[in-house]
């Protein structure tokens, strides 16, 4: 009886993707061959199209017709550009969507911690230098310094541990990245000499 | 389509060529195939390429007896084309006769 209901289920089963199968056999065909001319000059489409699919209509049986549509394939990307139109489509495009949202994240999480918000610490050091008629020794007026460069402190001081906590002190970073946090590493030595000898 | 040049006179162009030549009607790619069991995919770009050198031309069959059929491109080979396989063929000759 087992056996009788399993032996049903696999005719019914094979019976179903057979048609399935011999459906998308008929479907296919005519989907490549359009994809294919598709990739042709718009004077010479049509004209490949229906050459295409009268061959189609000449072959005998399904199978016949679905290789004929993939070698129809095969000549567009051989007489055409479009194996490097696809492989744009394919390789290119999803990399930079994957890509695009990991660099914005990093630069918004790097722009959060203020390491590329030297705009700021610039014009302050060219606010301080100018009041010390051009000297490039920072921190010699008190009055320059304002509540936003002891957060900034904070933020440089947090970070400069966090570093350390990662084990990231004297690793290699990419230049820009280095002088930034160099900038910020200097203004903080700095607030932190105008903190302890003020 | 890539630029235009002159094509390479490989084995299957000639074979292509060659059945032009013999043919005295001109054929549809399909009898082409057929003839030369050739793929598709091996085909066209030849039939495209030496078309697009003027070395064969194709015209459109006239449509089936009911009209709806897709109408199929006929080809037959230019003078161009058979001066063209003559001069390769007979560069060959000398070469192929070494393995005679």
């Amino acid at each position: 009886m087992r056996k009788a209901l399993l032996a049903l289920l696999i005719a019914v089963t094979s019976k179903v993707l057979t048609d399935e199968a011999k459906e998308w056999m008929l479907w296919l065909p005519g989907k490549l061959i359009r994809w294919a001319s598709k990739q042709f000059r718009d004077d010479y489409r049509a004209r490949i199209e229906e050459e295409w699919l009268a061959h189609s209509e000449d072959l005998p049986g399904n199978f016949g017709k679905v290789l004929h549509a993939l070698g129809c394939v095969a000549t567009a990307f051989k007489v055409t550009d479009a194996l490097s139109r696809t492989a744009l489509v394919i390789i290119v495009v999803p990399i930079v969507e994957i890509e695009a949202p990991v660099v914005v994240g990093v630069f918004l999480l790097v722009e959060a911690m203020g390491l590329f918000d030297v705009g700021e610490e610039r014009r302050r050091s060219n606010r301080l230098r100018r009041a010390a008629g051009g000297l490039t020794v920072l921190g010699l007026k008190e009055l320059e310094l304002t509540k936003s460069d002891y957060h900034r402190y904070t933020q440089v001081k947090s970070l400069a541990e966090g570093l350390r906590g990662m084990g990231l002190i004297g690793q290699v970073m990419d230049s820009s990245t280095r002088r930034a946090v160099k900038r910020w590493m200097n203004v903080a030595e700095q607030i932190g000499f105008l903190k302890r000898n003020l | 389509m890539k630029e235009k040049r002159t094509p390479l006179l490989t084995r299957q162009t000639m074979l292509i060529l060659s059945i032009l030549m013999e043919s005295s009607d001109p054929l549809p790619g399909s009898g082409l195939a057929t003839v030369s069991a050739l793929a598709s995919g091996t085909l066209y770009p030849i039939l495209i390429r030496l078309e697009e050198a003027k070395w064969i031309t194709s015209e459109w069959e006239k449509s089936g007896p009911d009209g709806t059929r897709a109408r199929r491109r006929l080809y037959k080979v230019t003078g161009l084309g058979v001066r063209r396989a003559r001069q390769e063929a007979n560069e060959w000759k000398p070469l192929v006769e070494r393995f005679a």
